[in-house]
């Protein structure tokens, strides 16, 4: 008794393909449908003579949960995608 | 995320700006203004420029935070400073900011009791940004306070450990946990074999019996020149007001 591989797999891979060109589809808008948020602060005033650089730096930090909440983990932001650029007055 | 630095003059004007994309959590980023590239006179004598520092964060976040989660969430996890650093030595000479994220305590499944004398295991979090160069040697000193309310001195001594984490947010330098007794100040030097400066971020961890059900542990953070023992910069020291939210550990 032969197997009719076209009528029994072709379907089931239609379905594989299906889902394998969804996921990477979900992901992207699960990256983009959150608002956009931009937080400023200014530091004060400060001076820099020659021979001085004003560096400012930053660290996104890992939470562990705390007691309060132990279902809290890391902060839910996404990636702005953007080359580094850096521009002088 | 996206951040964005401006260089603001007396006017408001931007005098120089600079961006950049995210890193990888725990990991450090920074932006350079040196005086030398930008091309403005300043002050007749010195060249010196008067600024102001203006930032922008910007991030996506998930439909699923509301905005003031999002606010709180974002203040818990963010941490900078902005150092002015000699352009010779790589030294910073001064600092402002370097730690401001909420505590956190590590008291999550499977770490409530790491330690068999009924302490609780407390993660301070209290991460701190600076830059260090060669020659240099950064001093932690914690100062924990006598809480009367505990009659047991020997259940009032609160322990601490520092660890120094790299750019890319590897930890590099690690010191044994010391007892601090209460109402006393221990210090903890590191004196790193650099070749270079390298920007450095540094985890307070405390620990100590249940008995307080808070720490308000004081850190203060110098980077002082090795050989002459001169101070150079000074972080003043964070109160941790450390909250025991858990006593689920038994004598």
């Amino acid at each position: 008794m032969g197997i009719n591989f076209k009528r029994r797999f072709l379907p089931l891979a239609l379905a594989a393909l299906i889902l394998f060109t969804l996921c990477p589809v979900h992901a992207r808008a699960k990256a983009n449908d959150g608002p956009t948020e931009t937080i400023t602060f200014v530091y004060g005033s400060l001076g820099i003579a020659r021979g001085q650089t004003a560096r400012y730096s930053w660290a996104f930090l890992l939470r562990r949960p705390t007691s309060a909440n132990l279902n809290e983990t890391e902060p839910e932001f996404e990636t702005i995608a953007r080359p580094d650029q850096v521009a002088w007055g | 995320m996206r951040v964005q630095t401006r260089l603001l003059g007396a006017d408001g004007g931007v005098i120089a700006q600079a961006e950049t994309t995210a890193v990888g959590p725990g990991q450090i980023q920074s932006l350079d203004f040196n005086r030398g590239l930008i091309n403005v006179p300043g002050e007749l004598g010195t060249g010196r420029l008067q600024a102001q520092l203006q930032v922008e964060v910007t991030v996506r976040r998930g439909t699923w935070i509301t905005d003031t989660s999002f606010e709180r969430e974002f203040i818990k996890s963010f941490v900078d400073v902005l150092e002015i650093v000699d352009d010779t030595s790589g030294r910073t000479t001064v600092a402002i900011g370097g730690g401001k994220n909420a505590l956190s305590l590590d008291d999550s499944p499977g770490n409530e009791s790491l330690n068999p004398k009924s302490f609780q295991v407390i993660s301070a979090g209290q991460d701190r940004l600076f830059g260090m160069a060669p020659g240099e040697t950064v001093r932690f000193t914690t100062f924990i306070p006598n809480n009367p309310a505990i009659m047991d001195p020997t259940r009032q001594v609160s322990f601490v450990q520092v660890m120094l984490l790299d750019a890319s947010g590897t930890q590099i330098a690690q010191n044994d946990e010391i007892a601090v007794p209460p109402g006393e100040s221990r210090s903890i030097d590191f004196a790193l074999p650099l070749a270079r400066r390298v920007q450095i971020r540094a985890q307070v961890h405390y620990r100590f019996f249940i008995d307080r059900t808070q720490l308000n542990a004081t850190t203060s953070i110098e980077l002082l020149d090795t050989t002459t023992g001169r101070t150079s910069v000074v972080f003043p020291g964070f109160t941790g007001r450390v909250n025991v939210a858990s006593g689920d550990i038994n004598d």
